[in-house]
C-alpha cells in the first residue's frame, strides 16, 4: 500500500520537481498549492503518512499551518519536514520549535529532502514514533549544538527512529 | 475540533483544471456553506477520493488532463461508500460523446461553462437532500 | 491606448464596460492577468504552429469568461478555438488582437 506525502508547496516549478522525485520513490502525492487548500485537505483526508511544508505560502503561513496540523486529530504526530528557501537561523529554530520534525532548505537538493523522508518514516510494520518534538513542547530542549550543514533536525532524534 | 464534518459543512468535492473556473466555482459554493475540496485533475482526484469520506456532491468536469473526467467518474462509482454521491459533469462543450457516457454512467447532470452563478446554484442545490446549506445573504 | 468610455459604445462594437458580481471582485486581478497571460501563451505558442496548445488554452478561456461576466472573451475564446482546429492562423492572429485591445481596455463595474 502506497504511502501518502502531503505536499504544501505553492512554486510551481518546486512541486513538480519535488512530486515526480517522490512519485519515483513509491510516494503517492497529495498537492495543496496554497495554505487554504492545504487547510482544507487536513479538516477532510486521513492523515497522511508524512507532510512536506514550505513556509511561505499564500493565504496561511505555513507556521500557522502546522499549528493547524498539531491540533487536529490524528496528525498530531505525523512527521513534518519543512521545506524553505530560508537559511535563516532564528527562522528555522522557531519552526522545529513550532513543531517541524526536520528542516531541509531547498538549496539543498532533492536527494538530501529524501534522505529526510526516508530517515523519518516508520519501517514498514512498525507503528509511527512520536518524534521528539511531539507538540513542540519538548523541542525547548533543542540545545547548542547546531550542524553548519543545510539540514536542521532535533537534537535526540538520532536516538528514535531509523528510517527503512 | 476543526472537523467541517462535525461543523456541519457539506462538502463539495471540485475536479477543474482550469484556475480562474475553480476559482470562482469556489467562492460561490463556499459563500453558500459548502466546504470545498479541490483537485486539479483526474490522477490527483483518483489520490484524494480513496483518503476523503463521501462528499455531499462532486462537481467534475470532462476534460482534464493526464486523467480524464469519465474516467474519474468510474473510479467514484466502484469507490465503496461513494455509490450514492451526486456526480455532476462540467463542460465546455454539450455535444461530447463523453457528456452522454458520463450520463450513461450515472452522472446526475452537467453544466455547460460558462455559466451563470445563480443557474449553477440552482442546478446544484437539485441534488442535495437535507443537507441544504444557508442561503446567500 | 484608448481610453475605457463610460457609455460602452465603441469602435468595432466592442464593449468595454463589463458589469460583474460584486462578490467576485476578489479573484478579478487573477482573472483578468491570467487572460493576458493566456494571450501572450497563444501568441507564442501560434508562432510554433502549436495549434494543440492554443486550442487548449481558448478552450479554458472559454469556459471561465462568461462565468465571470465576460460574454466577449468567451465569444473571442471559442472563435480562437475553432480556428485553431483548422489551422487558421491569420483568424487566429487577428481574434487575438482584438482579445489584447478588449483586456486592456476593459473597465469592471460591479454590481
Amino acid at each position: 500500500m502506497k504511502q501518502n506525502i502531503l505536499l504544501v508547496e505553492d512554486e510551481e516549478d518546486t512541486s513538480t520537481l519535488l512530486k515526480s522525485v517522490l512519485e519515483r520513490e513509491g510516494f503517492s502525492v497529495i498537492h495543496a498549492r496554497d495554505g487554504r487548500q492545504a487547510t482544507t485537505l487536513v479538516e477532510t483526508i486521513r492523515p497522511p503518512t508524512l507532510v512536506l511544508l514550505d513556509l511561505v505560502l499564500p493565504y496561511v503561513s505555513g507556521s500557522e499551518l502546522m499549528k493547524v496540523i498539531r491540533q487536529h486529530p490524528g496528525w498530531q504526530h505525523i512527521p513534518i519536514i519543512v521545506v524553505s528557501a530560508d537559511s535563516y537561523e532564528p527562522d528555522i529554530q522557531r519552526a522545529l520549535l513550532g513543531g517541524a520534525t526536520a528542516y531541509v532548505m531547498k538549496q539543498t537538493g532533492s536527494k538530501v529532502l529524501l534522505e529526510e523522508v526516508r530517515r523519518l518514516l516508520p519501517a514498514s510494520g512498525r507503528t509511527t514514533p512520536a518524534p521528539a518534538l511531539a507538540g513542540g513542547n519538548e523541542a525547548a530542549k533543542a540545545p547548542s549544538k547546531r550542524r553548519p550543514a543545510a539540514r536542521h533536525r532535533p537534537r535526540g532524534s538520532h536516538k528514535k527512529d531509523q528510517a527503512a | 475540533m476543526n472537523d467541517s464534518i462535525s461543523q456541519g459543512k457539506p462538502i463539495l468535492l471540485l475536479v477543474e483544471d482550469e484556475e480562474d473556473t475553480a476559482n470562482l466555482v469556489k467562492l460561490i459554493m463556499e459563500d453558500i456553506g459548502y466546504q470545498v475540496v479541490p483537485a486539479e485533475d483526474g490522477r490527483e482526484a483518483q489520490r484524494i477520493i480513496p483518503l476523503m469520506p463521501p462528499p455531499s456532491l462532486v462537481l467534475l468536469d470532462i476534460q482534464l488532463p493526464h486523467v480524464d473526467g469519465v474516467t474519474v467518474l468510474s473510479t467514484i462509482r466502484t469507490t465503496p461508500d461513494w455509490k450514492g454521491v451526486p456526480v455532476v459533469m462540467l463542460t465546455a462543450d454539450s455535444n461530447e460523446r463523453d457528456v452522454r457516457m458520463a450520463l450513461a454512467l450515472g452522472a446526475k447532470d452537467y453544466i455547460l461553462k460558462p455559466f451563470k452563478r445563480d443557474a449553477l446554484v440552482a442546478r446544484l442545490q437539485r441534488f442535495l437532500d437535507g443537507s441544504v446549506p444557508k442561503q446567500r445573504s | 491606448m484608448d481610453q475605457a468610455q463610460a457609455t460602452p459604445k465603441a469602435a468595432a462594437g466592442e464593449k468595454e464596460t463589463v458589469l460583474v458580481d460584486a462578490s467576485f471582485e476578489p479573484l478579478m486581478p487573477q482573472f483578468l492577468t491570467n487572460r493576458k497571460r493566456d494571450v501572450v501563451t497563444m501568441r507564442e505558442t501560434l508562432a510554433q504552429q502549436d495549434f494543440e496548445t492554443v486550442q487548449k488554452v481558448a478552450h479554458g478561456m472559454k469556459g471561465a469568461g462568461g462565468s465571470y461576466g465576460f460574454d466577449r472573451i468567451t465569444e473571442l475564446a471559442a472563435g480562437i478555438e475553432q480556428a485553431a482546429r483548422a489551422g487558421d492562423v491569420s483568424t487566429i492572429a487577428r481574434d487575438l488582437s482584438t482579445l489584447d485591445s478588449y483586456l486592456n481596455r476593459v473597465k469592471v463595474v460591479y454590481e
